[in-house]
This record gives C-alpha cells, structure tokens and sequence, in this order.
C-alpha cells in the first residue's frame, strides 16, 4: 500500500519532512540584484497542507521552485532547505534528479507545460516509472493505469494512449497530478493548479487532491492567490507579501482572525458573498516592485494605519498563539 | 435596479430596452470536422439566445468555458457577424435597412476585454490610445486629448503621471482602467465587458468593481457583464442570465436566480462556489465530469450527460424557457421574469418530476 512505503521512510515524530530556514532568493539580472524571496522559514510536517497566499509577484511560485530546486541559473538562492534530511542547497544536479519525482513532485497550473505534445499519456507515465522505479514497460503500464484510476480518469486503460491534447481540461488535470504521484512523491508541491479550471471543475480536483492526500500520508505545498481555496484544502496557511510571508497560523485562526494587516484587507476585498453594490473595502494602490523595496514594512505604503515605526524597520514576528505569527507591531495590541 | 432617468440619447423613450437579442445564433465550422459523406462538423458557439438589457441595467452572463458568452458577446457589437437572429438597439435594428449600421452602434456600445494588455495598442501613448476612437469618429485632436486626459481623471488615474506612459509600463489593474477609459471615450449607452477582472489579483479586482458600480452610476451606464466568477457576477448584476453550451439554461433576476435556482446545471454550479471557511468544505463534488465539447452536441438537453435527473425525454427534445410569473402561473412568453429551460421546470413535458421545480 502506497501510504504504509510513504510513512516508513519518514518517521513522523522525527524532524520535518520540509524544513526551510532563512531563504533568500535574488535574481541576478542585467547587474542588478532583485530580492524576490526575503528571510523565509518555515517547516512542514509529512501529511501535512500548507497554502502559500499571495498576489502576483508576491514570490510564492519562486519559493516553490527553490524548494524543489527548479530555478535556472539566474537565481541565487541563500540559506537553508532541507527534504527529509536532503540538503537541497548542497546536492549536486545529479542526485536532485533523483530525488525530484521520487521524494518531491510538483503540478502546475497549465497541464500543457507538464506534458510532451507529441507522446501519449500512457508513455509518459510509464517513462517515469521505468527511469524512477526501474520497472519493465509491462508493469510500467499496468501501474500507469492504476494510476489514472486513482486520480479518478474514467476508462483508464483507453486513455492511455490518448495524446495530451485530446483530453479535456479536468481530465488532462487529473493526468497530470498523476504523472506527479507516480513515484509516490512523499511531498507534493502544486502551483495555482485549478486557477485554470471552470468552477465545477475545480471544486473536482480540489476534492481529488484532499482526498489523495491523506490516503497516501503525503504532504502538500499549495500555492495559490485564492484564500477560498486555501480554506478549502489547507491544515496551515502562509499570507506572503512582497518576498515575505507576513502572516502565518493553523487556517483557521489566520481566515478567522486575520492580524495582519493586509490578510484583513484581502479578505474585505474579496466580493465573496457580500451583498451586491455595496462600496468594497479594497487596499488601496499596489504592492512593490521587488526592485526598489523600502526598508520597513513592506506593505506600509498601503497600510491606513502605518506609522514612523513600520517604515523605519522591519517589524518582528509577534506572536498571538503558539502557532500563530504576524509580522505586523500591532497584531497583538489590534 | 434604478429606473433609469430620461437620456437626451434615447431614441426608443425610456422604456424601450438599450438592447434585444431574438433568436441569436452562431456557428463555426471545424476545421478538418466531419468525415466523408457525413458532412461538416460545426461548434455551436450560440445557438438560438434571446435576451434584452433594460436601460441603466446590468445583465450578468456567466457559464464555463464552451458556453458561448464571449462569442455572444462579440455578436452583440457585430464583432463577429450572426448567423442568424435580430439585434435591436434602442429600438433599432442594427444592420437592416431602415435600421443602424454596425459603425453606429459602435459608437453607442463598446467593449472591454479581459487581457489587458493585448487589447491595448503597445506603441501608443495611453493619451493617444484614448484620443484614437474619438479621432476616427471625426474629433479634432485637442478635444480629443483633453476628453483623454478627462477620462483618465475619471477612471482614477493621475493624467500627468500616466498619459504619457506605454502600455507596459503599467500594472494590470491600471492597465484595465485605461481599457475601461476607452471604451467611455465615446459616451457609449452601452459596455459590453467580457471577464473584465478575471486577470486580475484579488485586491485590484476590488478596486475596478469599485470604478464599474462607480461609472455606472455616474455616466448612467447600462453594463452587459461577463464572467465565469458567480460571486461577481451577483455583485454586479441586476438580471443573471445562465449559459450552457451555447444555450441559455436560466435567466432571471438576481435573487431569484442566486437565491431560487431551478435548473440542474445553475444549482451544481452555485454549489461548486468556495466558501472562504475551513468549517464549511465541500464534501462531494456538486457536478461530475467537465463541460463536453461544443461541436455537433447531441439533440436534446444540452447537459443532459451530467444532470443526476436525467430521463428519457432529456435526450430527444430540447427544453425551451419556461417563464415563471408572479402569480404562479408559468408559460414560454418572454418577458422579464425567472426563466428555466428544462424539463422538470415546465409541467407539461413528460419528465417523472415534469413541474416539480
């Protein structure tokens, strides 16, 4: 059984599985330094969900990337990342290979760039299989099949030979996550992976990742710039702004009782269920440009009640709970 | 919805709606479609729609990829021709003889687009893009830069920090105010927007809606509203219209459609909306499986595949809307009432559960 091989490689008493301490990342780009990802930590504990939150160019992708060392040349990354033990910062390109697929997988939000054009599904996950887990092309094909019955694709063994544009959206989604968990990745990383999708759609893989997520133990980075998504799939959430997370805690606490600043204001400028017409409290202006980001807090600029202190210096981390942290000098006080 | 004041632009009188739609219908032929012997194959983008937008209203489309609201919105300002159907703006049909021409209505109706950026000219100046419209339709150009700089004023932007920037030297959400800006540079009647925020983040979404319920007011504006994201579209709209396949499923007013959905496909639809609370997830997926491809669907109900009531009657015929009046009593007649189309809504079809919705 998938579950019982995945819990027995990580003792869950024992360290995370996912252990991140004080990553930079800066791209390098014409001489110039860009700071995307800005002294990130965090740990994540096998079967667990964490959901990144965060608009465009707020660095949630990157950070994903950087976990599974997918970033090009381009891209300096500092501090520590480890995977089950695996320094990821100090592995060679040869053994990453390895780990990649086998400890850590990743789906993205176009199922397109996942998948060669020009061979069928079938073969695709079978040339997983036979690379990662040594296995002949019949038993790579019967797997390949139970895999798409896993992630729910009706009559599997036909679509197989199916060709990656001939399916449709949810299906080729679905082909996807299971191309990811052909190696019974033990932490699956997902990039925005149902922002594409129609809403009947989504609401299918949302419940299709939960589902497999907990029958095989694994953990999940998720990232995604939908808070309602992140109350639908998420154990602990990540409020990231301008290369920071500013806000992070079990989701129900962060959804329940937002402490920072722009947390409160992302959730009163999401229409939700708000009643039509009415004036939306919306955060005024936009975030930075990576570029030319001011020492303080990030978001002060925007923030109605900034004051001397938050753009002088980078505010601490306060803590509300034991597990609940804002980077914000009045989230205890407010 | 506010009835709309007296416009010195009405032809048709204040009752007269901004636009009907009979009948519209669109189909494309598919490339490499059909076998021998068998014919061509056609994707049906629209296929028989009817509607009408009352002055100063805001009508909400939404449906899922395939359904054919951007095409319907493009037929509306004869972006793309019809096929068949009738086009009534303010009383006039729009390319008949004694009716206006597709040019005329253009200046009357306009559009905003969902990409942002490719719906904006990159080596035009945000001045020049405003000024271009009103130009070709016959504006000296110093009226019309200083109405361009008015209008960036209006949408929220800093006419000395922005008319003289590029395209890609703005944000998205700046970016769809000056697209919005465009398309008022004519003092349309009508904006037809097709997913005007869906590119957008969270925040900047926020702050357009704001700028749309805003202009709308002041401009006395009557919108037709595109989107795939219900809660939205309950924001904005007065009257919702729901589109499956190419056809309309249920149309009605807010309320009524958001509050007392009737068709199989609007309920699993709404459903399938998230709710912002880790206490309320969702245990079962609403619907099963994806939209089916719109080329040659089969007779009948176009959702028939994933209705959970699906009967015989389903497959073979196609149910029309069924029109709920106030008094209870229902009938085919359009007018502005809560329409369904589908079997179990109209009680004289032959479905077991026939009038049970």
């Amino acid at each position: 059984m998938a579950a019982t091989q995945t819990l027995s490689r990580i003792d869950l008493e024992a360290a995370p599985l996912v252990d991140v301490e004080n990553l930079d990342v800066t791209f390098h780009r014409d001489g110039r330094a860009i700071p995307v990802v800005r002294d990130l930590s965090f740990s994540l504990r096998a079967g667990k969900v964490l959901c990144i939150i965060g608009e465009s160019g707020s660095g949630k992708s990157v950070t994903l990337r950087a976990v599974m060392r997918l970033l090009g040349k381009s891209a300096q990354l500092d501090g520590r990342i480890e995977l089950a033990g695996h320094d990821m910062l100090a592995l060679p390109e040869r053994k990453l290979a390895k780990l990649r697929g086998a400890l850590v997988a990743m789906i993205f939000q176009e199922p397109m760039t996942a998948f060669d054009p020009v061979y069928t599904i079938g073969h695709q996950i079978g040339e997983t299989l036979r690379r990662h887990m040594g296995m002949d092309a019949r038993r790579a094909r019967m797997r390949a099949e139970e895999l798409l019955d896993l992630v729910q694709i009706p009559r599997a063994k036909a679509r197989l030979d199916a060709y990656p544009h001939e399916l449709s959206g949810g299906l080729r989604q679905r082909a996807m996550i299971a191309l990811a968990l052909s190696c019974r990745p033990a932490l699956l990383l997902a990039d925005e992976p149902t922002t594409a999708l129609d809403a009947t759609v989504q609401i299918q893989i949302l419940l299709l990742l939960r589902s497999l997520q907990r029958e095989l133990g694994m953990a999940m980075i998720f990232v995604t710039h939908d808070l309602s998504v992140a109350a639908e799939i998420s154990d602990d959430v990540a409020v990231m702004y301008a290369g920071r997370f500013v806000e992070t805690g079990p989701v129900t606490d962060v959804l329940r009782r937002p402490r920072h600043p722009y947390t409160a204001g992302l959730m009163a400028s999401s229409v939700g269920d708000k009643p039509p017409g009415v004036h939306l409290d919306v955060i005024q202006g936009q975030p930075p440009d990576p570029a030319s980001i001011l020492p303080g807090c990030s978001f002060a600029p925007r923030c109605a009640h900034a004051s001397e202190t938050c753009l002088a210096g980078l505010p601490p981390e306060l803590w509300i709970t034991p597990d609940h942290a804002a980077r914000c000098i009045r989230a205890i006080s407010s | 919805m506010k009835p709309a004041a007296a416009d010195s632009r009405d032809r048709g009188g204040q009752a007269q709606p901004m636009l009907i739609a009979r009948a519209l219908k669109k189909y494309f032929p598919v490339r490499g479609g059909g076998g021998f012997l068998t014919g061509r194959s056609y994707l049906h983008a629209v296929d028989d729609v009817s509607f009408s937008v009352s002055k100063g209203e805001t009508v909400g489309i939404v449906g899922e990829s395939g359904c054919g609201k951007s095409t319907l919105a493009r037929i509306v300002l004869d972006l793309i021709r019809r096929d068949a159907g009738q086009l009534i703006f303010d009383g006039e049909a729009v390319g008949a003889s004694d009716g206006i021409t597709p040019r005329e209505l253009r200046k009357s109706a306009q559009m905003v687009f969902q990409d942002s950026h490719a719906s904006l000219n990159p080596r035009l100046t945000i001045e020049d893009t405003l000024a271009f419209g009103p130009m070709v339709h016959g504006m000296a150009r110093r009226e019309a830069v200083a109405r361009a700089l008015h209008l960036l004023n209006l949408v929220g932007l800093d006419p000395r920090r922005h008319a003289g920037c590029y395209p890609h030297e703005l944000s998205g959400g700046q970016r769809q105010r000056v697209n919005i800006a465009r398309a008022l540079s004519l003092e349309p009647r009508l904006v037809v927007m097709d997913e005007p925020v869906s590119a957008l983040d969270k925040s900047v979404e926020a702050q357009v809606l704001n700028l749309l319920v805003d202009l709308r007011q002041r401009l006395s504006l009557t919108y037709l509203f595109i989107s795939h994201d219900l809660n939205v579209v309950r924001f904005i709209s007065d009257r919702v219209m729901v589109m499956y396949l190419g056809r309309v499923v249920e149309i009605g007013a807010v309320d009524a459609v958001f509050g007392r959905a009737a068709h199989p496909y609007t309920r699993g639809l709404l459903a399938s909306r998230l709710a912002m609370d880790p206490d309320k997830r969702i245990a079962a997926p609403p619907l099963s499986g994806d939209p089916p491809s719109p080329i040659d669907p089969a007779p009948g109900c176009r959702f028939a595949g994933r209705c959970p009531f699906v009967e015989e009657v389903c497959r073979v015929v196609t149910p029309e809307l069924v029109y709920r009046h106030g008094d209870g009593t229902d009938d085919k007649r359009h007018d502005g009432s809560h329409g369904v189309a589908c079997h179990m809504a109209d009680a004289a079809s032959s479905h077991s559960k026939a009038g049970s919705v």
